[in-house]
């Protein structure tokens, strides 16, 4: 059966590693620097969100932003305005965003790929609309300030601590994506993203199953959506405006349909801004530049770029060593 | 002995045109029935209703003593009843043993949860799911390709794939579109004997044919379609050799060379 590969267990502990020691090399108190590796998580689960329903299902969300925003707004009205424990703020926030994903599932079981991504834009829109709109419940233009780091058993945590968090959460939704596509039910998904009619004669609940990976991507964006509450501990409409791009950027530019390829986007996409901030104005315009190259020049994304080339090494390692009979044969040609 | 799929009154309509017109089928259960007829004449069209791809205009379909009609693909599929595509239809992101594992996708008893949490009743399914891919790749000569991906094989392979895919639903009838399509006759001869291997594994198989010497070789009935109408039924030597049934064909050819 399917055995996890020595190079993906060395290349996770490397990297668990890194993100582990992160906070230690930018110091614990920078606390700009922890708040970029938090983004980091953030990030990362909604990359991994996206890429359950784009990569995997092939169902296109052109506003997942919408719903981080309703997980992190979720959280923030009910944490800071009605004073409601941390982690059962959380808790709604994921059976709202829930909620709202399978909203998205029955667009998904109606519409096609154009018509879905013209709907998921207008989701985005009305979410933001109703978020500015309705100030009495989610603070308005005005925002949501001041939303509260956590406090452990009267112990408030650090920025630092709460990275730690972050990072542990971001690795639970690894293994909860790891398991999932590699599940009976992961099987089924990309059997329906390749072939709908095959998998539903194979015995798949087509419609059923887009209900089943819209609502789990929702929830997996709305818990992004806490994340990003917490960390920044300020929320207002308009900062989620670039963040359904971003995170399909990061996501096609990974690769999408594979477990690796987000987590790299992430890490690239992530990046990206902090480097450029003299461009910060024209970054939607990268971005999209960014996708158009990698669809056109690497269209399995960074992790299929770089398997490729490992690949071709491995190869040309193994030609080398059959060299002699190599050789004959070209000198035949 | 009662049929094992009853089909009565089957109409199709898409638009003006029946493509399927009334048609009443019976299926043995054991024999290898074919259906045959020239291109357009229905035949697809047939399965996509007994598959459920397709809810009929009109009629029934009685599979195993219980009413279908109405039922879905995929609850069509766990009732025992499976097929392939003419047009193959394959999940080609896929390695092959994992295409054939979907086609265990009803008999496999892993729900999500347990998948996550990895308990020893997912684990246990998910293995006899991934032996019983193994079994029916087996069956038609196919196990050592299991790792490889559906996209790299040659056709003749990838409808040989198709079989085994829809095989490891365990179904009661396995219904092929054109398996013989794009095959040289080695290919198809393979196939012949893996038809006679199913039938002996007590599946019943319906199939849609165009090699007419194919047909005559491997079913025990033939059912004729032309122009969505039942035109012709009995055992091979006597529908093929119909005189409606060669008009049928002859027509074809003529509108075939006008062309
Ligand atoms: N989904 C559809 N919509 C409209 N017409 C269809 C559809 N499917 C099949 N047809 C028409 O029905 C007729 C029968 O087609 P089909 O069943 O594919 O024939 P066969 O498999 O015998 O070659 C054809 O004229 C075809 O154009
Ligand atoms: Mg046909």
């Amino acid at each position: 059966m399917k055995k996890t590969a020595k190079s993906t267990v060395i290349t996770l502990v490397v990297l668990i590693a890194v993100a582990l020691l992160a906070p230690v090399v930018v110091g614990l108190k920078n606390n700009y620097m922890i708040n970029i590796l938090c983004s980091y998580c953030y990030f990362g689960i909604l990359c991994c969100s996206l890429n359950l329903l784009l990569g995997y299902t092939g169902q296109i969300s052109m506003g997942h932003a919408a719903f981080m925003m309703i997980g992190a707004y979720t959280y923030g009205i009910l944490n800071k305005f009605h004073g409601v424990h941390f982690l059962i703020a959380a808790l709604a926030a994921l059976a709202v965003s829930f909620a709202a994903g399978l909203l998205l599932g029955a667009a998904c079981c109606k519409l096609n790929a154009i018509f879905l991504a013209m709907t998921t834009v207008g989701f985005y829109k009305a979410v933001s609309t109703v978020i500015i709109n309705e100030g009495w419940l989610t603070g308005g233009a005005n925002g949501i300030s001041a939303i509260q780091k956590w406090t452990v058993f009267g112990y408030k945590l650090k920025n630092w601590q709460f990275y730690y968090i972050a990072l542990a959460v971001v690795l639970l939704v690894f293994l909860f994506c790891y398991r999932m596509v590699n599940s009976k039910t992961g099987r089924a998904m990309r059997a329906m993203c390749s072939a709908p009619i095959a998998s539903s004669a194979m015995g798949v609940n087509n419609n059923q199953l887009k209900f089943l990976v819209c609502g789990i991507s929702g929830a997996l964006a709305g818990l992004a959506g806490v994340l990003y509450a917490v960390t920044n501990s300020y929320l207002s409409a308009d900062m989620f405006a670039k963040v359904s791009v971003q995170t399909l950027t990061m996501t096609v530019v990974g690769g999408m349909g594979t477990l690796w390829g987000p987590l790299f986007g992430t890490l690239a996409i992530t990046t990206l801004p902090e480097l450029l901030r003299p461009f910060a104005d024209h970054l939607d315009g990268i971005y999209g530049v960014v996708i158009i190259l990698t669809v056109i020049f690497m269209p399995n994304g960074i992790y299929g770029f770089v398997r490729r080339m490992v690949q071709k090494a491995s190869a040309k390692a193994k030609a080398k060593k059959a060299q002699p009979a190599n050789a004959a044969g070209k000198k035949g040609e | 002995m009662a049929a094992l799929l009853k089909a009565s009154n089957i109409t199709m309509q898409f638009g003006g045109l029946k493509a399927v017109d009334n048609v009443d089928m019976e299926i043995q259960p054991g024999e290898i029935h074919a259906l045959i007829g020239p291109n357009g004449a229905g035949k697809t069209t047939f399965f996509n209703v007994v598959s459920g791809i397709y809810s009929p205009t009109s009629g029934s379909v009685i599979f195993d003593g219980e009413e279908i009609t109405k039922l879905k693909a995929y609850q069509v599929t766990a009732k025992g009843i499976t097929r392939t595509f003419q047009n193959i239809l394959l999940f080609e992101n896929m390695s092959i043993v994992e295409n054939v594992m979907v086609g265990g996708h009803t008999r496999t008893d892993s729900g999500l949860v347990g998948s996550l949490l990895r308990t020893g009743k997912s684990r246990r399914a998910e293995r006899e799911c991934y032996e019983n891919a193994m079994k029916t790749l087996a069956f038609v000569g196919m196990e050592e390709l299991a790792d490889q991906s559906a996209s790299g094989l040659p056709y003749g392979k990838k409808r040989i794939l198709e079989i085994a895919r829809a095989l490891a639903s365990h179904p009661k009838i396995i219904m092929l579109d054109e398996p013989a399509a794009g095959m040289n006759s080695t290919e198809s001869e393979e196939l012949s004997r893996i038809i006679f291997k199913i039938r002996d594994a007590g599946i019943t198989v319906l199939l849609v044919e165009h090699d007419m010497k194919f047909v005559a070789g491997i079913s025990d009935m033939v059912t004729v379609l032309d122009h969505g109408q039942k035109i012709c039924e009995g055992v091979p030597q006597m529908a093929l050799n119909g005189p409606r049934v060669i008009e049928a064909y002859l027509g074809k050819e003529e509108e075939e060379e006008e062309a």
